[in-house]
């Protein structure tokens, strides 16, 4: 019960921060450009990097509900918020 | 000798699976990848005598992170390839060259076939293929799988391919430590440097190989090498391989392909759909319809009409009447005439059983599966479901097994296969031998319930609901290794190719009537010899204690329990008979039905589990189901009658 009312109150800051720091802040239907992967366990960083996610790249975000989905080159890839809170982005 | 082979390798949904029935001949074999639970396909060569083609599990780039890509790995490492075949999704060329990169570093003959070249162009990419063969070293040729394009050249430059000298540069550190080791790596099917970067990144599969083949001083040797390269690193080894990697497969795309229309994913009927699919909200309806489509199809016109007419009209009133009189006639009254037509026998329960009551369910689940995968809908299946199987600590791809547990538990036992790690198959496979009712069954509970009233069906649909939550809940925090996360491509949708989705159901057919039909014979014998000597009698007495004093249950309805396990719908149907007697109140329905759903499907899917997860779970889950559904039914009991229920 408190940790989802804690991940409501911080889904709802991640919505209003104007300059997103990570891939989970940016607004739907935005492009990001990936700066590094902050606390991504090695295991996922992988799985990103053999799809082709890694820093410098420019991505654009679908949506977050109920999965994160992003678009690079011509591929989307869906995958769980969390590990979007911790791919750290610029926005574009 | 063994036959040469010609594997066939790409990222999931590429269109390696067209491609492959493209060079191979009419007949595919589909068997488990020995020592694993992962389907390998297998066809001779239809351009090149005495050839086979191998069809791998889709991989995203080694080290090998699922059980699939190992597979993928073992079979690069270990078979006898004549060459390696990459299928590559052109519109995608970036990630494409990413693991063809990966696959020229090992140095075998090997092509590359730049699939779905119709979807490339439709979005305005033109590749030139001539260029990224010259950087490559191997020939690189455009396909359109679905269509046949493109195969007539493939297959003749896979008849001369030759090994290229692909080799990229690594940071110091990495190529410090590949040089180092390299020497001491015994020969294997793929180059020394290769298997060297593989044993950096800590791949499990070149690990287990190298295990094999080296002494405990050599591994040690391997191991300082790895761990020195990893400190003077600010990122894991195999983070930096692939990033090097990444690296030059951007130039290399950047060079190759010109784009000219920036035409955008977004624009294509496919893409707007599956953008739909996916949608917080109208993801929903689109999914409640599909899960409906689904339902009725495999719920309503297989495990109804289908098993009506075949398991009362064809066999019940014309085969098995002819089959019984045909095998008295030849054996007399028997033993042998009661092993195979009498009450438990081999054709008459057994394969009465497996055909005419599991094969149109199972067949039917094929196909609607078989769409699903074809279409690309299956990953936004388990995006729209994953928050309901978070809270289990599963992820959404479990949606699968669980809704085709509605149908037949022991089918659904096996495809929990398509689940990433050991930990979810096992959670899955208990849920599903614990709380979710086979259509068999459903149907007798749902309408004992109804005659009782609706609070009876919401009690039982909420005990079993409740109980699958918890045990969940529960196996989620004890069970080892942590949750998953759902991380999925997820492909344009697509219209289904209907040879694709017959073919694999056929070869998915042909696998049921191999490895699972046997198992309800073998469960029909078990039960056949409990019967002759008398231990079932015995077994219904011994229950009885507890039927009548925990349960509250008439004592007749022993029987119906023991039948219960032995075939799931039985037991219902028994206490059905009861109740038509008028031997069962609504308080005892009631507890009755939530524990016979409770209790463990069938012998079969017994069989099924200690297949798929060893003996040892088998019974250990049997130790914790009978209990398990005898406590809860006990404890309903007695809520119930507390609460004024008679
Ligand atoms: N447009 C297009 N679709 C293709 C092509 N090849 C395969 N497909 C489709 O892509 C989907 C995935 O193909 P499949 O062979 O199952 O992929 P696999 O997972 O790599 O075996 C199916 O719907 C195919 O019909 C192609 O060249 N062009």
């Amino acid at each position: 019960m408190k940790r989802n009312l804690l991940s409501r109150l911080t889904q709802s800051s991640e919505r209003s921060s104007a300059q997103p720091r990570t891939l989970a802040e940016v607004r739907p239907g935005r492009m990001a450009r990936i700066i590094r992967f902050s606390s991504a366990s090695p295991r996922w960083q992988e799985r990103l990097l053999a799809h082709g996610v890694a820093p410098g790249c420019v991505v654009r975000v679908a949506q977050h509900q109920p999965v994160t989905i992003i678009q690079i080159d011509h591929t989307e890839l869906g995958f769980e918020r969390e590990l979007a809170r911790a791919i750290e982005v610029e926005a574009l | 000798m063994i036959a040469e082979s010609i594997a066939l390798v790409g990222h999931p949904n590429v269109g390696k699976s067209v491609l492959f029935q493209r060079l191979t001949g009419r007949y595919a074999n589909v068997s488990n990848y020995p020592g694993t639970t992962v389907e390998v396909t297998r066809g001779a060569a239809s351009f090149l005598p005495g050839v086979m083609v191998i069809d791998t599990p889709g991989v995203s780039s080694l080290p090998a992170t699922s059980e699939d890509e190992q597979v993928t790995a073992r079979v690069l490492l270990n078979e006898p390839l004549r060459a390696i075949l990459q299928v590559g999704d052109a519109k995608n060329l970036r990630r494409t060259l990413l693991l063809a990169a990966q696959l020229a570093e090992m140095q075998r003959p090997m092509a590359l076939a730049l699939n779905m070249m119709d979807e490339a162009r439709a979005r305005g990419l033109h590749i030139d293929h001539a260029a990224l063969s010259a950087r490559l070293g191997v020939p690189v040729l455009p396909t359109v799988a679905t269509r046949g394009a493109g195969i007539r050249e493939l297959t003749h430059s896979l008849v001369h391919v030759s090994a290229p000298r692909f080799e990229l540069h690594y940071p110091d550190p990495i190529e410090a430590a590949a040089q180092a080791i390299s020497p001491h790596l015994p020969a294997s099917s793929i180059a020394p440097r290769a298997l060297a970067l593989l044993y950096l990144s800590g791949d499990p599969v070149a690990e287990g190989w190298i295990e094999q083949h080296t002494d405990a001083q050599t591994r040690q040797h391997l191991a300082e090498q790895r761990a020195q390269a990893q400190r003077v690193l600010d990122q894991s080894v195999a983070a930096v391989i692939q990033q090097t990697r990444l690296a030059w497969a951007d130039q290399a795309t950047a060079d190759a392909i010109s784009s000219h229309a920036k035409a955008d994913v977004r624009s294509s009927l496919g893409a707007s759909l599956g953008r739909l699919a996916a949608h917080p909200i109208w993801g929903l309806p689109i999914l409640a319809v599909v899960l409906y489509v689904m339902y009725w199809f495999v719920g309503v016109f297989g495990a109804g009409d289908l098993v009506g007419l075949l398991e009362e009209n064809l066999f019940g009133e014309t085969l098995n009447p002819w089959m019984t009189s045909l095998v008295q006639g030849v054996l007399g009254q028997s033993l042998l005439t009661d092993f195979l037509v009498g009450e438990y026998g081999l054709w008459t329960m057994g394969m009465t059983y497996a055909l005419a009551l599991i094969l149109p369910i199972v067949t039917t689940f094929f196909i609607a599966f078989g769409i699903l995968e074809d279409s690309g809908y299956l990953p936004r299946l388990a995006a729209l479901t994953n928050r309901i199987f978070a809270a289990i600590g599963l992820n959404g791809r479990a949606v699968l097994p669980m809704v085709l547990g509605l149908g037949c538990v022991t089918m659904a036992t096996m495809t929990t296969r398509i689940l990433d790690n050991k930990r979810d198959r096992l959670m899955v496979t208990l849920l599903l031998a614990l709380a979710v009712p086979c259509s068999a069954q459903l149907g007798v509970v749902m309408g004992m319930l109804a005659s009782v009233s609706l609070g009876a069906t919401l009690w039982w649909a909420g005990v079993v609901v409740g109980v699958l939550l918890a045990v969940g809940w529960l196996a989620a925090r004890v069970l080892p290794g942590e949750r998953s996360m759902l991380f999925v491509e997820l492909p344009p949708l697509r219209l289904p190719q209907v040879s694709n989705v017959l073919i694999k159901t056929l070869a998915r057919l042909e696998w049921y009537i191999k490895e699972v039909v046997p198992l309800f014979l073998i469960g029909t014998a078990i039960l056949f010899a409990l019967d002759k000597l008398g231990v079932l009698p015995g077994l219904i007495q011994a229950g009885q204690p507890l039927v009548t004093g925990w349960l509250g249950l008439p004592a007749e309805s022993s029987a119906a329990f023991l039948m219960g396990f032995l075939r799931r719908d039985f037991g219902a149907t028994g206490l059905f008979a009861l109740e038509s007697a008028g031997l069962l109140s609504p308080l005892q329905i009631v507890v009755g039905m939530v524990t016979i759903t409770l209790f463990v499907p069938c012998v079969a899917s017994v069989m099924m589990i200690a297949r798929e997860r060893g003996a040892r779970v088998a019974l250990s889950m049997l130790a914790l189901i009978f209990p398990l559904a005898l406590l809860v039914g006990g404890l309903l009991f007695r809520l119930l009658s507390a609460l004024g229920w008679s």
